[in-house]
C-alpha cells in the first residue's frame, strides 16, 4: 500500500512537467529513407522530445521544448538534412549528398517505408 | 562595395565584446549615430545578402537581435534588419553552420556575408544520454526489457547462456557435472516454454534446444530483447511465459574486424573472431567465428565423477546482406555448428562390483542451418511491405549415457511471410502473416523410439492502436494496443487458437501501465527437454496420452497450452538530477496441457505424461535501478515465483529444483577507462525431489530442502585505448559449492541408485578469468 502512495505521488509529480509545443511541418520527403533521415536528424536535437515523418502528406510532425528550440531551428536542421521545411529549402549541398531515390521528386525510383 | 567577414561566434566573441565595449565607452553616443548615419543610406536598417561557401543562398537562416528580435533570409539570400532600440549586436544563425555575430557600430553596409559549415553534419549528430546499457521500455506497448553489448559485457563470459547472469528477469541454472546443460528459467518456468527467436526466427530449436544459448557466442551478439508474459505472435505463438529475441551484429553496421580472446581457470579457453566487410555498392559480408574449449580434471568432492563435461566447439557464420537503394533488401546466412562434451567416470574404483567400465557421457552436435530474409518495398503506398523469412537446418545428436545411446537427427524446413501496411493513418497498423514448417525427427534413446514428423501451417493478424493527448496545452498521456490472433494447423496435435491482448497506458511521458494476456503453445520434445534427467538409473515411460497413441510418432503425447495474464508498470524517475527505473511485474502462466516430468512415482521410472488437473506459475518481481553517484549504478532487485502442478500420483505440488525467493544487487562504476561491476545473487530455499524410496545403502549428502545461498560475481575491465580493451574477474568468489551433487556415484551401473540432476548450487568454485577484446 505504502509502495502505491509512493507511486501515485510520483505519477502527479511527473504531470506537473510543462506540456511540450507541437507543430507540423511541411517537407518534401519521398520514401523511408527520406522519413528515417528525417526523423534522426530532428531525434538528434536537443529539446525535440518527438518527430515523425507522414509520408503521405509529407509532414513532419514534432513535439518540442519551447524553452529550447523554436520552431525556425527545426525547419533549419530539416533543410540542412536535405530537404525543404515549409519556406525554407533544402541546404543544396545535403540535397546533393542524398541518395538518388531520396531526390528525386518524381518518386518513381523508390518507396521505401520505415 | 565592402565585403565583410564578421566574428564567428564560440571563442572568438569573448575578445571582440571587449573590443567594442572600449570602442563605445570612447565614443559619445551622440558621435555614434552621426557616424552610422555617414556610413548608412538608411540608418533604420540593415541589409545584406547571405549565402554559403559555395555561393547558394542560405534562405531560412535567422537573423536577430540579442534580444530576440529580427528576420529571416529570403528566397535570393538577402535580408533587412530593421534597428530596434538599445541593440548592437546581431547574429545569424542557420543550424548546422557556425554563427555568425556582428556588431552595428563597425559594419559597413549593404553586407557580405559567408557562412561556414560546421564540422560535424546533422545526421551524424550524437545523442549523448548515458546508456546503463540495460532499461525497460515505456515506449513499447509489449513488457520488453532490453540487454545491449554493453550490458553483456559486464557479464564475465562468454555464450548467449551465461550473458544472463547479470539479468533480474531471466534466471540461469547451474549446470549438472554429467551434461552441463546451463538452463535457463523466465517467470519461473523453464525456458522451454519462452520462444526464442534469433533476429526474429526460431532459433536453434528441436533437438538443438537443450545446448541452443551455448552455441550462440555472446561476442556476436548486438543486443537482446526478453519480451514477459503474452507477446508478439510474428513468430510463433510458442512463447508461452515470454520471448527472448537475439541480434546478431550486422555486417552493414558493425567492426571491420573484432578479435576477442579469453582464458579462466577452470581450463576454458575462447577466442572469437568477427569481420565484415562491404562487398559492393549495396552488398554487406560478415564472417563470425568461434572457437572454445573446456578442459580439465576437477573433481573437488573426490567422487571420481568430472564437475562438468570437457567440452570442445566450433560455430561458423557467414553472413551476406543486400541493402538497396531500390525497392528491396535481403539477408542470406550460413551456420554451422559443431560442440562435443565429454564427461562422467574418471577411474573406477574396484571394490567387488561387477562392472569395471567407467560410467561415461557422451554428447555430439552437429548443426548445419541456412536461412534468408527478404524485404520488398516496391508497393505504390510507402507505408506497405512486405517480408519473406526462410530457412532450413540440418541437426544431428549422438549422445552416450552410461550404456544407453540417444540418436537423433532433425530436418527442419520453415517459412514465413509478414504483410505490413497501416489503415487511415499511422496510428492504425495492420500485420498479416502466414508460417509454414516442417520438422523429422528421427530419435531414440536406448533403443526405444521417439521419432515423429510435425508440420505446421499458420496465420496470423495484428492490429496495433495508438492514441495520443493532442489537445493544445494539456499534459502527455497515450494509450495504445494490440490485438491479435493466430490460427495453427499441428498435423498431430489438431487446430490451435492464440488469441492475444496488450494494453498499455501511459499517464505521463515517464510511466506505462500494460496489461497483457494470450494463450500459447507448443510441441514438445520429450528427450531434450529433459535431457540432464537422462543420465540416471531411471527408465524413461511414457504415460498415456490423451487420445490414441499415433504408432507413427512415438515420440509425441500431445501439445502443452497455456494462458498467461500480467500486468506490468514502469516508471522512470529523474531523482537528483540522475535516472533511476521502477519496475513491477506480476504474471500468471496457468496449464491446460502440460507434459509433466515425474521422477516421484517410484526410483526406478522417469515417467513422461500429459497433466491431468491445475498447474500454474505466479510470479511478482520488483527492481529498481538507480544511478546513485555519477557514474555508479545500482540495480535491485527481488522475485517471488509460485509453481505448482499436478502430479499423478501426488497431487498438486511445488516443482522441484525452483526457488520460491530469488534476489539480485549489482553495483557498477562505468568510468571512461576503468569499468567495474559487481553482482550478488540469493536463491531461497527450493524443493528436491522425494528422496524417501531411495535405499539407505546409497549415500545421500542432500537435505530434501535446499538451503538458501548466495554468490557473488565480479569483473573488471581497463579500456586500454580506443581499440583495446582487457577485462579479468571472479566469478563465485565466495567459494559456494554443491558436493556430491551425484547420488549414487559410487556404482553407476551396479547400485540401486544413480541420479545427478539435483543440482542447485555450482560444482566448482571460485573461477577466475582474464580476457581481451580488440576492434579495429
Amino acid at each position: 500500500m505504502r509502495i502505491l502512495i509512493a507511486l501515485l505521488a510520483v505519477f502527479t509529480f511527473t504531470a506537473m512537467v510543462a506540456p511540450p509545443k507541437k507543430a507540423t511541418i511541411q517537407t518534401n520527403a519521398i520514401c523511408g529513407m527520406c522519413k528515417k533521415n528525417i526523423e534522426t536528424a530532428l531525434n538528434g536535437l536537443d529539446g525535440i522530445e518527438k518527430a515523425e515523418l507522414d509520408l503521405v502528406t509529407k509532414k513532419v510532425k514534432v513535439k518540442y521544448d519551447a524553452k529550447v528550440i523554436d520552431l525556425t531551428t527545426i525547419r533549419q536542421a530539416i533543410a540542412a538534412t536535405g530537404y525543404d521545411a515549409d519556406d525554407i529549402p533544402a541546404r543544396p549541398k545535403a540535397r546533393a549528398a542524398l541518395a538518388a531515390c531520396c531526390r528525386d521528386e518524381s518518386g518513381d525510383s523508390c518507396k521505401k517505408p520505415e | 562595395m565592402h565585403s565583410f567577414r564578421g566574428f564567428s561566434s564560440r571563442s572568438r566573441t569573448a575578445s571582440a565584446t571587449q573590443a567594442s565595449r572600449m570602442a563605445r565607452r570612447a565614443m559619445p553616443p551622440a558621435i555614434f549615430f552621426f557616424f552610422l548615419f555617414f556610413n548608412s543610406p538608411l540608418a533604420a536598417q540593415i541589409s545584406g545578402t547571405v549565402t554559403d561557401t559555395e555561393g547558394w543562398a542560405m534562405t531560412g537562416a535567422t537573423v536577430s537581435w540579442l534580444n530576440g528580435t529580427g528576420t529571416t533570409i529570403d528566397a535570393d539570400g538577402k535580408f533587412t534588419l530593421p534597428v530596434a532600440e538599445g541593440q548592437s549586436r546581431f547574429r545569424i544563425a542557420f543550424l548546422g553552420y557556425v554563427t555568425r555575430e556582428f556588431f552595428v557600430d563597425t559594419l559597413q553596409p549593404p553586407l557580405r556575408i559567408e557562412m561556414q559549415e560546421e564540422q560535424v553534419s546533422l545526421v551524424q549528430v550524437e545523442v549523448v544520454a548515458r546508456d546503463n546499457g540495460h532499461a525497460a521500455s515505456v515506449l513499447k506497448t509489449h513488457n520488453v526489457e532490453s540487454i545491449s553489448s554493453k550490458e553483456l559485457r559486464k557479464a564475465p563470459c562468454c555464450s548467449l547462456a551465461e550473458s544472463f547472469e547479470n539479468s533480474p528477469v531471466v534466471d540461469l541454472t547451474y549446470g549438472d557435472p554429467l551434461t552441463g546443460r546451463r538452463e535457463i528459467q523466465m517467470l519461473g518456468l523453464r525456458g522451454n516454454y519462452s520462444q526464442l527467436t534469433l533476429e526474429k526466427r526460431p532459433m536453434l530449436d528441436g533437438l538443438a534446444s537443450p545446448f541452443a544459448l551455448d552455441l550462440i557466442p555472446g561476442p556476436w551478439v548486438q543486443g537482446i530483447q526478453i519480451s514477459k508474459g503474452a507477446g508478439s505472435l510474428e513468430s510463433g505463438a510458442q512463447g508461452m511465459t515470454g520471448a527472448i529475441n537475439t541480434e546478431l551484429i550486422k555486417p552493414t553496421d558493425g567492426p571491420g574486424l573484432f578479435l576477442n580472446g579469453f582464458g579462466g581457470s577452470q581450463g576454458r579457453g575462447e577466442l572469437n573472431v568477427l569481420a565484415n566487410q562491404q562487398l559492393g555498392k549495396s552488398l554487406w559480408g560478415g564472417l563470425s567465428l568461434h572457437g572454445s574449449f573446456t578442459e580439465n580434471q576437477h573433481d573437488h568432492d573426490f567422487d571420481r565423477f568430472k564437475d562438468m563435461p570437457d567440452r570442445r566447439t566450433g560455430v561458423g557464420l557467414f553472413r551476406l546482406f543486400r541493402t538497396g537503394t531500390d525497392n528491396w533488401e535481403g539477408q542470406w546466412n550460413l551456420l554451422v555448428a559443431k560442440d562435443r562434451r565429454s564427461g562422467g567416470q574418471q577411474d573406477v574404483h574396484d571394490h567387488g562390483q561387477p562392472t569395471l567400465i567407467p560410467y561415461l557421457i557422451d554428447q555430439d552436435n552437429e548443426r548445419l542451418e541456412v536461412w534468408g530474409k527478404t524485404g520488398y518495398f516496391g508497393f505504390n503506398k510507402p507505408h506497405q511491405s512486405i517480408g519473406f523469412i526462410y530457412s532450413g537446418s540440418f541437426h544431428r545428436l549422438n549422445n552416450r549415457y552410461g550404456r544407453k545411446l540417444h540418436l537423433g537427427e532433425q530436418r527442419s524446413g520453415y517459412f514465413s511471410t509478414m504483410y505490413h501496411t497501416r489503415i487511415v493513418n499511422d496510428d492504425h497498423q495492420l500485420s498479416l502473416g502466414g508460417t509454414a514448417r516442417v520438422d523429422q525427427f528421427d530419435e531414440s534413446l536406448a533403443g526405444q523410439d521417439f521419432s515423429r514428423n510435425e508440420s505446421t501451417v499458420g496465420a496470423y493478424g495484428e492490429y496495433s492502436y495508438y492514441w495520443e493527448e493532442s489537445r493544445e496545452g494539456a499534459s502527455f498521456r497515450s494509450l495504445s494496443a494490440i490485438l491479435s490472433l493466430r490460427a495453427d494447423h499441428h498435423n498431430l496435435g489438431g487446430w490451435q487458437w492464440s488469441p492475444r491482448v496488450n494494453l498499455k497506458y501511459s499517464p505521463g511521458e515517464q510511466s506505462a501501465i500494460r496489461f497483457s494476456a494470450g494463450r500459447g503453445w507448443r510441441s514438445p520434445n520429450l528427450l531434450v527437454d529433459n535431457l540432464n534427467w537422462l543420465p540416471s538409473s531411471r527408465e524413461v515411460v511414457i504415460g498415456a496420452p490423451e487420445g490414441p497413441m499415433d504408432p507413427d510418432n512415438p515420440g509425441f503425447i500431445g501439445l502443452e497450452t497455456s494462458w498467461n495474464f500480467g500486468l506490468n508498470f514502469t516508471q522512470n524517475l529523474i531523482v537528483g538530477g540522475r535516472e533511476m527505473q521502477l519496475v513491477l511485474d506480476l504474471y500468471r502462466t496457468s496449464f491446460q496441457n502440460q507434459v509433466i516430468l515425474d521422477a516421484e512415482q517410484d526410483i526406478t521410472t522417469l515417467r513422461l505424461y500429459q497433466l491431468e488437473g491445475p498447474s500454474r506459475a505466479n510470479g511478482l518481481m520488483a527492481s529498481l535501478n538507480y544511478e546513485v553517484l555519477p557514474l555508479i549504478d545500482v540495480k535491485l532487485a527481488y522475485k517471488f515465483n509460485d509453481v505448482q502442478q499436478t502430479y499423478a500420483t501426488n497431487g498438486l505440488r511445488e516443482v522441484p529444483l525452483t526457488p520460491r525467493h530469488r534476489a539480485l544487487a549489482t553495483i557498477g562504476y562505468d568510468g571512461p577507462r576503468i569499468k567495474l561491476h559487481a553482482t550478488y545473487h540469493w536463491h531461497g530455499e527450493q524443493r528436491l525431489i522425494d528422496f524417501d524410496d531411495i535405499p539407505e545403502s546409497v549415500f545421500l549428502p542432500h537435505p530434501q530442502r535446499a538451503p538458501a545461498f548466495g554468490l557473488i560475481n565480479t569483473q573488471l575491465t581497463y579500456v586500454m585505448n580506443s581499440h583495446t580493451e582487457i577485462y579479468g574477474g571472479v566469478e563465485n568468489l565466495t567459494n559456494r559449492r554443491q558436493s556430491n551433487a551425484i547420488i549414487g556415484a559410487w556404482e553407476p551401473f551396479d547400485g540401486p541408485y544413480f541420479d545427478a540432476s539435483q543440482v542447485y548450487q555450482p560444482l566448482f568454485g571460485s573461477i577466475f578469468f582474464v580476457g581481451f577484446r580488440h576492434t579495429l
